[in-house]
């Protein structure tokens, strides 16, 4: 006799897996955001100004598909700041010392990144250093190189098609929110689709238990660390086209965020539970909380403030650990 | 058959991890000597200890945090709000100072409770409660002194930053430290510390209240990290919404490098005062090898991650497997 | 008839929906060794963890030594005098042996210190006195091994001059020569006045040692008896709540064929352990806990660093991680100790879960084909009967019999020829007992070979063709079908150790 599945598609809200009921109440939390700032300013939710949140949300999304990933696994990854600002100089500097063409130096740079990714992976799996360790460590070197290679001051410009991926239009649609949806889209894919997705995920609820279930698990490890760096390697360059050009300490703004938001989307700190789609929800609510506080004139101690009570409010709602009996 | 084995005493020529911090921080102190000749001659052993206070006091109270397994990321956010709250109220007489300063002790060791309060109460990850409320810190001291500035007693400064009686203020309390820790580590508060970081649920059912000790371990926290932004302020003589920033991640390197296990459970002061003065000391080599300070990071991060690995590595092939 | 030393009435526990402890009454005479007896599950852990405070029982009347008494937490327990040792242990690996057993509970000021020379000559005097002499007091837990942990958390306990001591399952990680020390210990306590309370998965033990028992079953309080007047027939029928006949499947004839050999298997704790596995067979491995059956196990399924030549259908073959076990063409699979931690992966949904380790046979391009993906999962799933509201539901939503099934489930869908299911009923009800032993035998029926092990010896004697017994790492006898009774397992398990329980 096959289990029976005694339940219509529709699920009610007790029914509901913990991550479902946090990423319904997080998408809920963003509207009612929103809805806030048309109170407080009204053409807030103008089409248009709705894209440009969007548009801004996406950097932090950007930096949270990394995190995302890494904190599936149950770690975490502090190295996100200055990995997003090394492969940032390193861009516009490889591109305004005419090395080589500018489409071979985006592709190097990115896999520059996945090659801290697989050093922080191996740091982790085969030295056993904590990833919270690891990555801190990592994000200091990191550090060091941007202001050796930089000698403190970062040259070059982003170039034309990092410019245009971020500020270009495609009739209405800013193909920066374009890209977001293709990152999204390849993200959700991989973590539901594919089968490295779910070792990824079977590492994160039980690392013994993926062994003895044949995972190489420190295989899936490094390389999920791989494909994070490589993830923030993107979303650095991505950031210069924000700006126009790299600059030090431009990844630092980032860092907190990027934890933020996945923990706001619903995902378990300690791993395994979690996806790209409450991400990107936590990214919103931030965008949106920023831009309210930014618009009421708030001096940035008040908006601060906002920032923490809110993640805190939003882990007191839905990030607790299960009471122990 | 009793054999009469059981050494009872100092157990640090057990405690590798610990051994190996002292071990670097004596190669380290050698090469400073080599490419500073006046190292041992007064100011610059002046200068090194002083500038080394800060991060050796909130790693003490990260210290704390990390014994119990949990760990703090708002110790920056609340130097500098001890900092700014010094610059902004603090003024030239007795009665303030002593005032000014037990209200900012007690401002630290309630953001640290804070932290406690919630993590143990609301159940949730000590990394990400911290990581909120340093926002929420960081926020407060801006709103405390919205850009560097105020300004400190300057007998504040001569009484933390200079010497008596030809000892440096700064090697007294690190003394002073020394002996509070030979003093701290058999009280049982300490050994609940130990015992909640090892195991909790153990701890527990030895009718330790886990609750408690970890509230007061994030309040020991707040209060070191108080105490440092206090020494920063004489140190500066004034004030900024920002100093504390970098000491969060810089007083977690100081713990690990120290040998502390970062899961809790175990570790030294000694280690930890030791981690921070590694950290501190390779600005000074660099200072007088004349290697640029663009290369402080790198070595902090690569000293950072040898020690730890060296520490963490076990050659095991059934790793996955708990035993 | 004695002055009473617990008296408890009308005890009910619920967890959620289920229910622990229905209506059940507990009394212990003062002065007496009393054994809680019953199944896994049946309710006896509960009713200790309510005697010493680790949990609130939903309602019921408990009284010590007359005093009505309301346990809310173990520090409330040890002052009306109840000290427990627990099966799992509570010692604090990183403190040393002296402060564990002196010091974490004594006094009350945080700030009060003690010296670690004075605690560590105190504690030898202590350990001493009680006849330990090979435990160093100044040594870290974490560095002691399982059986001289479980004695230190004994001492902790008796160092407390205990009113009513509370044994559960304190024994099972003890050798032989500790066992007889705590038996010795326990008599002069009780001589002192003191009451013990006492569980043991080993009948022998429980015969030994205590004057009366009282028996549970599902929760419920079944009766209590003088342990002079009962047969371990009786006490067994009283347990399960049916005949021994009843409760297991016919075994089916094993066939010829060869499955695994093994030889000369050694690792850190195996000894030379040789083993031949024919296909539908069920080959019981016995002994005490903590034999080396785990790390054979896991040795055979290559998580635990071993030597030795493994031979799987007449071919030679190495296994060097779980990976090389569960290839196709070798074809193991493990049911591991823990289900939550080694076996499932919680958050995840079942049909996940059920099909981890065969992803690369449901994939193509390294993308999950979700129809094959449910194929697997209903053909592994076909015979186990698992409740569950669809099949994305997170396994740790399910019970615990339900959990077992889906690591079962696991090794169906890679059609594992060989199964090593280590203590596969732990921790499981009744129900969900019987579909695992009708699910063996139909396995074994279809030629799968099973190597099983069970911390409850009547399963393995009822199951298995033959049974080997394992003591310290190494086989030391064989009894096959014509001789296969748990008296006679459980004497090979003693017999190859010095005969020392009785005294």
């Amino acid at each position: 006799m096959t289990p029976v599945e005694n339940r219509p598609r529709h699920r009610k809200w007790s029914q509901m897996s913990t991550l479902q009921r946090s990423i319904i109440m997080a998408y809920a939390f963003a509207i009612v955001l929103f809805l806030v700032g048309e109170l407080v300013s009204e053409g807030f939710d103008s089409p248009n100004h709705i894209l440009t949140i969007l548009v801004i949300s996406s950097f932090v999304g950007y930096v949270g598909i990394g995190q995302t990933l890494v904190i599936l696994t149950g770690g975490i990854d502090l190295s996100i700041a200055y990995l997003m600002n090394a492969t940032a100089v390193f861009m516009t500097g490889l591109v305004a010392s005419h090395i080589a063409p500018t489409d071979v130096v985006l592709i190097i740079v990115a896999l520059g990144g996945a090659l801290v990714g697989f050093v922080n992976g191996i740091g982790i799996v085969f030295f056993n250093i904590p990833p919270l360790v690891m990555t801190l460590g990592m994000n200091s070197v990191l550090e060091g190189i941007v202001l050796v290679y930089t000698n403190g001051t970062p040259t070059g410009n982003a170039p034309i098609m990092i410019h245009y991926l971020v500020d270009g239009h495609i009739g209405p649609i800013p193909v920066d929110l374009l890209v977001w949806a293709v990152l999204a889209i390849v993200v959700g894919v991989m973590l539901s689709l594919t089968v490295f997705g779910r070792r990824l995920y079977a590492v994160g609820n039980s690392v013994t238990g993926s062994y003895l279930s044949g995972i190489n698990v420190g295989r899936t490890l490094i390389g999920t660390y791989m494909i994070a760096g490589f993830f923030t390697g993107i979303a650095g360059m991505l950031l210069t086209g924000f700006a126009g050009y790299s600059y030090l300490g431009m990844g630092d703004a980032y860092l907190l965020p990027s934890i933020a938001v996945v923990v706001i989307g619903g995902a378990s700190i300690v791993g395994g539970r979690g996806n790209y789609v409450g991400t990107i929800a936590g990214a919103i609510i931030i965008t949106v909380l920023t831009t309210i506080l930014t618009i009421l004139n708030m001096p940035i101690a008040a908006r601060d403030i906002l920032y923490g009570v809110v993640i805190l409010a939003a882990l007191l709602l839905y990030g607790r650990a299960r009471s122990s009996q | 058959m009793v054999n009469s084995r059981h050494s009872t005493s100092w157990t640090l020529g057990k405690d590798i991890p610990t051994l190996l911090s002292f071990m670097v921080l004596a190669i380290l102190l050698a090469v400073n000597a080599a490419v500073d000749s006046h190292f041992f001659t007064g100011f610059s052993l002046l200068t090194f200890f002083t500038d080394a206070i800060p991060l050796v006091l909130v790693a003490i109270g990260q210290f704390a945090v990390i014994l119990t397994g949990g760990i703090d990321l708002s110790v920056g956010s609340t130097v500098s709000i001890a900092n700014t709250f010094v610059a902004m109220y603090m003024v030239q007489k007795l009665g303030s100072m002593v005032e000014v300063s037990l209200l900012m002790i007690l401002l630290g060791i309630v953001a640290g409770m804070v932290n406690g309060i919630v993590i143990h109460y609301g159940r949730i990850q000590p990394i990400l409660v911290t990581l909120a409320t340093m926002s929420i810190y960081e926020g407060v001291a801006l709103l405390i002194l919205p850009s560097p500035g105020g300004s400190v007693p300057t007998s504040l400064t001569s009484a933390l930053t200079g010497a008596l009686m030809d000892i440096p203020i700064a090697v007294i309390i690190m003394a002073f430290l020394v002996v509070l820790w030979f003093w701290a580590r058999r009280t049982r508060f300490v050994l609940h510390l130990v015992s909640i970081g090892s195991d909790e649920s153990a701890a527990r059912m030895n009718g330790v209240r886990v609750g408690v000790i970890k509230i007061a371990a994030y309040g020991l926290s707040g209060f070191f990290a108080a105490l440092s932004g206090l020494y920063l302020a004489a140190q500066t003589t004034s004030g900024d919404p920002n100093i504390g920033a970098p000491l969060t991640l810089l007083s977690i390197a100081a713990v690990v490098i120290g040998g502390v296990r970062l899961s809790g459970g175990r570790g030294s002061l000694l280690g930890v005062m030791a981690g921070a003065l590694i950290l501190s000391i390779l600005g000074s080599i660099m200072y007088f090898a004349g290697v640029s300070s663009y290369y402080q990071d790198l070595f902090q991060g690569l000293i950072l991650l040898v020690a730890v690995a060296i520490s963490s590595y076990r050659r095991l092939r059934n790793r996955y497997m708990q035993t | 008839m004695g002055e009473m030393a617990v008296a408890m009435q009308g005890i009910y526990k619920n967890f959620g929906p289920v229910q622990a402890l229905i209506n059940v009454e507990f009394h212990a005479k003062k002065g007496e060794v009393h054994g809680l007896v019953g199944e896994n599950g049946a309710g006896k852990s509960t009713l200790i963890k309510v005697l010493s405070g680790t949990i609130l029982p939903t309602k019921g009347q408990c009284e010590v030594y007359g005093q009505p008494a309301v346990l809310r937490s173990p520090l409330q327990a040890q002052s009306f005098g109840i000290q427990t040792v627990f099966q799992e242990l509570t010692l604090v690996p990183d403190l040393t042996v002296a402060d564990n057993v002196l010091n974490l509970r004594e006094g009350h000021h945080l700030l009060g210190r003690t010296s670690s020379r004075a605690l560590t000559v105190q504690v030898e005097k202590l350990l001493s006195e009680l006849g330990v002499d090979d435990i160093n007091p100044a040594a870290f837990v974490r560095d002691l091994t399982l059986p001289h942990r479980q004695m230190i958390e004994i001492v902790k306990a008796i160092y407390r001059k205990p009113k009513i001591l509370i044994l559960d399952e304190a024994t099972s990680a003890l050798l032989t020569p500790q066992v007889e020390w705590l038996f010795a210990t326990v008599r002069r306590l009780t001589k002192e006045g003191s009451t013990v309370l006492f569980t043991s998965h080993r009948w022998e033990e429980v015969k030994t040692l205590t004057e009366n028992m009282t028996i549970f079953r599902n929760g419920e309080y079944v009766g209590t008896y003088g342990t002079d007047s009962i047969s371990e027939d009786d006490v067994t029928t009283l347990m399960t709540g049916r005949h021994i006949g009843n409760l297991y499947p016919a075994r089916v004839a094993a066939r010829s064929d060869v499955r695994l050999v093994v030889r000369e298997l050694h690792s850190d704790v195996l000894q030379n352990v040789n083993l031949t596995l024919h296909s539908g067979e069920i080959l019981g491995i016995g002994g005490l806990q903590g034999q080396g059956q785990r790390e054979l196990f896991l040795s055979l399924f290559g998580a635990a660093p071993a030597r030795g030549a493994f031979e799987i259908s007449g071919r030679a073959v190495t296994i060097h991680s779980p990976t090389d076990a569960i290839r196709q063409g070798m074809g193991i699979g493990l049911v591991p100790e823990d289900r939550k931690t080694e076996g499932l992966f919680l958050n995840l949904g079942v049909l996940d879960n059920v099909t981890v380790p065969t992803l690369s046979r449901i994939s193509r391009w390294g993308f999950i084909q979700s129809k094959q993906q449910r194929q697997f999962f209903s053909t592994a799933t076909r015979s186990l009967q698992i409740k569950l509201a669809n099949v994305q539901q997170p396994v740790s939503e399910l019970s615990g019999g339900n959990q077992q099934k889906v690591v079962l489930a696991k090794w169906l869908a890679a059609k594992s020829q060989i199964l090593l299911l280590y203590d596969v009923t732990r921790g499981v009800d009744v129900g969900t007992k019987h579909d695992i032993y009708a699910l063996m035998v139909d396995l074994a029926a279809q030629g799968v070979a099973i190597l099983f092990y069970s911390s409850e010896t009547a399963e393995v004697v009822h199951l298995a063709h033959r049974v080997l017994v394992m003591y310290e790492g190494a086989i030391c006898e064989e009894i096959d079908a014509n001789d296969l009774t748990v008296s006679r397992v459980v004497g090979a398990s003693f017999r190859s150790s010095p005969e020392v329980l009785h005294g």
